[in-house]
Parts: C-alpha cells; structure tokens; sequence
C-alpha cells in the first residue's frame, strides 16, 4: 500500500464555488442581522426552522442537486457541499430539510420510480417536504440487519408493522424511509429480504412517540407501525435490495461536513472572545502573547482543517462516482471525535473568565451547553464509532 | 485517468521500485551505524534524475511540477532512505526560484533563524553584514542541526535588513556533528569565507521556511503509511488464542484509529500540494477574485494567500501558510502512528532487529524537525485569533458574551486563504 491509497485524491472544487458561497454567506448574514435565527451548536439534528427552510429553497439551495425537471436546480454536489458546510458554519437551523436534502433526495434520484421521483422531488426542492430515518430498531442499533419491522406482501402493496426508534423529527416529517423485512433471512445471509419503502406518516396505524432527550428537547421519536398499508408506489428501488441501498447512501452520511462542524460556532466564539480579550488588555494574555492558549486553538484548528481537507477528498470521489468507504468511515471517525475535542479547549481556554455552561446562557455559556449535552451523540449516530473503526479495520486488514 | 495522471503513476512506481531495491532494511540499518547516509542509492537516484524534480530546467533541475517532487519525498519517507532526497528537493526548488544555478550533489536547506536550523555560536546576519561577505563578518557563524550537513551542499536562507539572501555552502564537513533518533545526520553547519552570498527577492526565506515544512511532512505521510502497512502486515501474520491479531476487535480499534491519523495527514499534505498546482489553482484564483466586497473575511487576499507561492510575497504576511497546519497535523499524528504501531508489534517491534524502528524513528524525529507541532499550534492558533480580529467579530464577541456567534472571521478564514486553492 502506498501513501494515498487510504484516502481518494483531492480535487479541486469546481468553478463558481467561491461565488456560490459569497452568495450563501450573504444569505447567512442577511438572516442573522434580521434576528431570523441565532446561530447554535448542532442545529442540523435540533434546528428544525420550515420557514427557514423555506427561504434556503427560495434561493436555490434545497434539493439542489435535483435535475430542474423535478424541480431543483441541477447543481452538483460538490456545489450542495459548499452550500451545506456554510449553512453549518453559521450553526444555521437546516434540520427540517437536512434528511429531504442529504438523503432522499439522492436517494429517490438513484433508486426511485418515476412517480415516486414525481411526486416528492419537487416538494424536496420547494423546502416543503421533511422526512426522517427509520432504520434503528429497539432490537437494532449497531446490528443494523437485525431490523425486525417486516412488510407483508398484500393486494397491491405491504403491510407493514414494527417499531423504529431515534427518529428525529418523525413527529414532524411528512413520511419515512424505512428499511424493512420484506423476506426472511436466507440462512445466514441476515442482509437478504431487506428492502426500503416511502412511508408516509399521516395515516391510521402510525403512532408516534416522543423521546425527550436529556436538553430537554423533543427531536427523537419511537415511530410504531401497526398494520399500516403501503402501496407498490411507495417501494423505493428493488424490493430485496435494501441492504445495498442503504449501504451505499452510507458514504455520503458518514463524511459529510456535518460530521466536523456541528460545535464549529463554539470553536468561532471562543477564538472571537480570545481575540477580543487580548485587544483589550494590550499585549493580552489570552491572545498573540500567549503560546498555551493560541496553541490550543491550532491543535484544534490544524486538525478541522485537515479533517476538512479528508472530506472534500471523500465529496470528490463521491461525485466521481466512486465509493470510497473506508475513507468516508475515517473521515466520521475522526470528525466527530473533534467536534468533541472543540468542547474541551473551549472549556479549558474559557475557565479564567468563569464561563460556565448554562442552558439559560447567551453566548459561550449557551453554546457550551448546547454542545456538551449533545456531544454523546456525535460519535453514536450514523453508525457508533466503534463500528465504523472495525469496518476500517477489516477494510485494511482481512480484505 | 488523464495523461498526467498516468504520468505521475509511472514516475511513483520508478521511483518506489528503486527504493524498494537499494533501501532493504540492512542497507538503512547500515547507513545509519555507518557514515549516516548510503552512496550507492544516492547514485543511483542521481542517475534517474530523481534527485532535482521538481526543480526548473533552466536552473540544472529535472523539470516536473510539484507532485512530482512532492511524490518522491512520500517515497523516500515511506522507504526510510537513508540519503538527502527530500532535502535536496527542496533545495533545488529554493535555488530555481531564486534564480540561482544549482549545484551538483546532494544539497540541503537551512533558514537562518526560526523554525529549521537556529543560528549556533556566531552573529545573525545582518548584524555586522553578511555572513562569509567581506572576509570575516558572521564568519563563524552556525546553523544547527542541519540535515546532512556534513556531506551535503547546504542551501541557507534569510533576510536582513537589506532584504532576502541565500548562501551556498559547500559541505566542509566542518562544525559539530550530530544525529537525529534515526541516525540521520543533523550537522553544524559552519558560515565560511567560502560561502557564496546571493541577494534574492524578497520573499524567498519565507518560502524556504515553507519549503522545509511541506517536505518535512512528506516524509512523515510517507513514514506514517509505512508504519500503518507495517502494523496491518504484521497483526494478520501474528497469531495469538489461536487466531490473527486482526481478528481481536480491540486490535481492530486501535488499526483503525491509527488509520485516521494516516488519512489526516495524507489528506492535508495532498491538500497543500494540489494548492500550489497551476491546475487546481487556476479556476480558484479566479474564484477567490469574484468573491469581491461580499466575501466577510481575509479570504479575498488574494489567490495564494496562505499557500506556498505566496509565501512572504506582499500582503501574505497577514495570512499563515496551510502549511503551517501541514506540518501541525504531520507532527501531531506521527507520535500517534508511532505509538500504536509499536503496541500492536509488541516487543518484537522495539528490538534492533525488527525494522519498524527504521521507520518510528524517523516519525519521533521528524515531528520536531522543521517545527513541532507545539510551534506550529501556537503560530496557527495566532493566526486564527488575527483572522477574528481582522473582521471585527471578535470585538462584537467580547461585548455581547458572544451573542453574535456564528459571525466571526473564523470560518471565512479556514475555508479560503488558509490553503487556498482547493480549499476555496
């Protein structure tokens, strides 16, 4: 193996990037100095804004990778990159929109049908339409293909009944990918009968529960189903090829921007708060003259800008069409695993000045709060950490 | 895959196959007991022309871009060999941006103050005149630490208050002499009367400074992958409870973690190459242009900002070169590396015998070489600060507790001139 084998190599972003994101941080802007919203730790699972939803899609910058006849805009994803990481440097609220736009959006293009592309695409674009995730169950967190919700066949279409559960946003969203049983395991080939459909949420038989987390806010949901009908139309892709399906959205999921940035605001006011002390008390103590605090900054720094450059190479190859997994599983693993660091330097810098977390706070003491009650999901959701190591481990060592 | 791509997939695969021959672990093991280098590979690359990719033509060099050079230096990390090759790589790109012939040999680059070699016993230039210029002052003069100064043509940089000036030194073989944990040569390198002075553009010793950090980290990506291959080798070989270390989850683990340091260095060194590629660069200089009185930050410096052509060029003593968190992260993972490939060889891996020592000790010196990480986080962490002031955000910051977070000069920063190019 040679240097540059773990990873793809870097590409250029394409041109009219550094536009597009004057345009979006003009949006941005524009938004905050309305008081439109305040920016917080974490807003792509907890800032759920429809009207700022709404505005985004407005501007082009929902579901923009949909070809214009469904709607969207046609861009590509390297340009939904740029967009999605300045939204998520500006702690912006994109949480009501975030699965319609990272996933089924990407998802319906690929596998959907054509009415199916129809009839949701658009909405996606428009900023209207919000769906939430339904693969964890009870029974399967890590052990995804221990799913046990199961679709039975019925006259022209499924029934289906079984629990998901960390849904966020599902009391919300307007349906449901769902990965379910629609066959039984072949022996031990658990990744058999698994198949994806569309499920919509509004209809007897949906139950939907709320699990408060321990911020106080409502973002996760038990979801039941009992006996709820789904029609052929709903089956996204191949009945039976779920597992693939799901796997290959996984990539994209796993090395998005949002696996560096969701504590990036805290990290932004924290170095806005060093700076400003070290101007006001001339030479300063937290500022240039200080090597433990600058360089407890660019431990910080040096790494989100690397981790940085690790998930542009993975967005690259995704859009070349590879499937860099083993990469895209390292750049989550490493990620989130700075989103948390962020927290402790900021805690250790910010001591002095007797900052502490309060849920209450403005400024660093809120943001505190809000990333180090978030901070246990960082490295859980999207697949633990501890699975994607031994899926890294198994790539590079028993392949 | 493109022409060029093919290209530099042929002149990657030259150059690791000659290393792969010369560098076997007895040969690297023996240069390092021995006289610190190995002369035969030294000719051998010399012959190839390997030695001056890279390196303009017109100048002496071989010509090629900086992929080329950049890809022999991961080469030569990852083979651990035992000769100047990154070093005078880097040289020759010095010496052909300056204008200046280069010579034959094996050559290595010194910065006259700062991060690199610090002046020993003697007078910093520009105290007195230059040093070896009219026949005495700064005479005497030492850099410390130079990599393989005793036998190479040592390439020194600076500046002074009459501007920017290289010295070529001839390897004398003179001054103290010293190693690095690996047994690479680290030498004094002593200003002479003999040394030739050149006044160069302003610039040009802070290019060099860059130049030292870029192919210092090369050899640490390089170093760091061998170091994953080494411990992924060895943990399926290696049977324990009867079955392959690979197999154990907890050994998994720790592979993988290893593993993202690799990638985050891999990936950031990538990064500042292609940043300095006319290809990549080109669509996103102009990119950086149309950012206009929009853009909120530093990031509409201009094109190359923070990145190595821009060093010390007017206006880009404002920003700080991504190379600075090049060498950062290089730094800071290649402990990391070292660290776990030694845990996961066990105590076979700590003998004299075992050549994993050739390889986590180049990492253990090489991390401090050409500026710590300690010295890179503090000159990056700085930067960041400056970036927040820059925009005012930091001063809204401090009176509202924060209260516009989300609007500093961070982010603008991170994403644009601190590597711009790909990172626009």
């Amino acid at each position: 193996m040679r240097d540059g084998t773990l990873l793809p190599p870097v590409r250029p972003l394409p041109a009219g990037a550094a536009e597009l994101r004057s345009q979006v941080r003009g949006f941005l802007s524009a938004e905050r100095t309305a008081g439109r919203f305040v920016p917080a730790c974490d807003a792509w699972l907890s800032g759920w804004d429809e009207s700022f939803s709404r505005r985004l899609a407005d501007h082009g910058w929902v579901g923009m990778t949909i070809p214009r006849e469904y709607g969207g805009q046609g861009r590509s994803a390297l340009e939904r990159y740029v967009v999605v990481e300045e939204l998520l440097a500006a702690g912006a609220p994109v949480a009501a929109h975030w699965v319609s736009d990272r996933q089924v959006g990407p998802n319906l293009l690929r596998y959907g049908s054509e009415p199916l592309k129809r009839r949701y695409l658009p909405a996606i674009a428009q900023g209207t339409c919000y769906f939430a995730i339904g693969l964890s169950e009870p029974d399967a967190g890590s052990d995804l293909a221990a799913v046990r919700t199961t679709g039975t066949r019925a006259d022209g279409g499924w029934t289906v009944s079984g629990t998901k559960i960390w849904t966020s946003g599902a009391h919300r969203a307007h349906a449901l990918i769902a990965l379910l049983r629609t066959a039984p395991p072949d022996g031990r080939q658990r990744h058999v009968g698994l198949s994806q459909l569309l499920i919509e949420l509004d209809q007897p038989g949906v139950t939907i529960r709320p699990i408060i987390s321990m911020t106080g806010e409502h973002h996760f949901n038990e979801v039941v189903f009992d006996a709820v009908f789904v029609p052929d139309e709903q089956v996204v892709g191949t009945i039976g090829d779920g597992w693939a399906q799901v796997t290959s959205e996984l990539a994209y999921e796993r090395s998005g921007p949002e696996r560096l940035l969701s504590t990036f605001v805290l990290l932004d006011t924290l170095v806005g708060e060093l700076a400003a002390r070290s101007g006001d008390s001339g030479s300063g103590d937290l500022g240039s003259g200080d090597l433990g605090s600058a360089g407890a900054v660019g431990r910080v720094v040096a790494r989100l800008w690397a981790c940085r450059q690790m998930s542009l190479a993975v967005a690259g190859a995704l859009a070349a069409g590879e499937a860099p997994e083993i990469a895209a599983a390292l750049v989550k693993d490493v990620g989130t695993r700075l989103e948390s660091e962020i927290i402790e330097v900021a805690r250790m810098l910010t001591a002095t000045l007797r900052v502490e977390p309060d849920p209450e706070g403005s400024g660093m003491a809120g943001l505190l709060a809000q990333a180090i009650l978030h901070a246990p999901g960082f490295t859980l959701r999207g697949g633990t950490n501890e699975i994607l190591r031994g899926i890294v481990a198994r790539g590079l060592a028993l392949r | 895959m493109t022409a060029a791509d093919g290209e530099r997939e042929l002149l990657r695969r030259t150059v690791e196959d000659l290393l792969a021959r010369h560098c076997t672990p007895a040969r690297v093991a023996a240069a390092a007991a021995g006289s610190g280098w190995d002369a035969s590979l030294w000719q051998a690359l010399e012959e190839t022309g390997l030695t001056l990719a890279g390196s303009p033509e017109e100048a002496g060099g071989s010509g090629g871009d900086l992929f080329a050079a950049a890809d022999i230096a991961v080469a030569a990390g990852a083979a651990a060999a035992p000769v100047p090759l990154a070093e005078t790589l880097a040289a020759g790109m010095l010496l052909g941006r300056a204008g200046l012939a280069i010579p034959s040999g094996p050559l290595t680059v010194a910065v006259a103050s700062g991060p690199g070699a610090a002046l020993g016993s003697g007078r910093v230039p520009g105290s007195g005149g230059r040093p070896g210029s009219g026949g005495g002052p700064g005479s005497g003069a030492g850099l410390r630490r130079v990599p393989y100064g005793r036998l190479a043509t040592t390439v020194a940089a600076g500046s002074d208050g009459d501007g920017d000036w290289l010295a070529v030194i001839a390897p004398a073989g003179r001054g103290g002499t010293g190693r690095n944990l690996a047994g690479e040569p680290r030498d004094e390198v002593i200003f002479g009367g003999d040394a030739e002075v050149y006044d160069v553009p302003a610039g040009t010793a802070d290019y060099a400074r860059c130049l030292l950090r870029l192919f210092r980290s090369l050899l640490i990506a390089g170093a760091a992958q061998r170091a994953l291959d080494l411990t992924v080798t060895y943990v399926q070989e290696r049977e324990q409870f009867g079955r392959p270390l690979a197999r154990f989850p907890t050994v998994q683990q720790e592979l993988a973690r290893m593993a993202g340091e690799v990638a985050l260095i891999s990936a950031a060194t990538q990064a500042a190459v292609a940043a300095e590629d006319p290809a990549t660069k080109g669509p996103a200089a102009e990119d950086l242009a149309a950012e206009g009185p929009a853009a909120e930050g530093p990031a509409a410096e201009g094109p190359a900002a923070g990145g190595l052509a821009g060093a010390g060029q007017p206006g880009a003593g404002e920003g700080v070169s991504a190379v600075v968190a090049v060498k950062a992260q290089a730094s800071s993972g290649a402990g990391v590396v070292a660290a776990i490939a030694h845990q996961l060889h066990g105590a076979i891996g700590t003998t004299e015998e075992h050549r994993l020592r050739l390889t986590t000790t180049r990492l253990w010196s090489w991390r401090d070489e050409d500026g710590s990480e300690a010295e890179c986080f503090a000159e990056l962490g700085r930067a960041a600060l400056a970036a927040a002031t820059a925009t005012g955000a930091g001063a809204e910051a401090g009176t509202g507790t924060g209260a516009r977070a989300g609007a500093g000069g961070l982010w603008p920063w991170l994403s644009g001139s601190l590597g711009a190019g790909t990172a626009v």
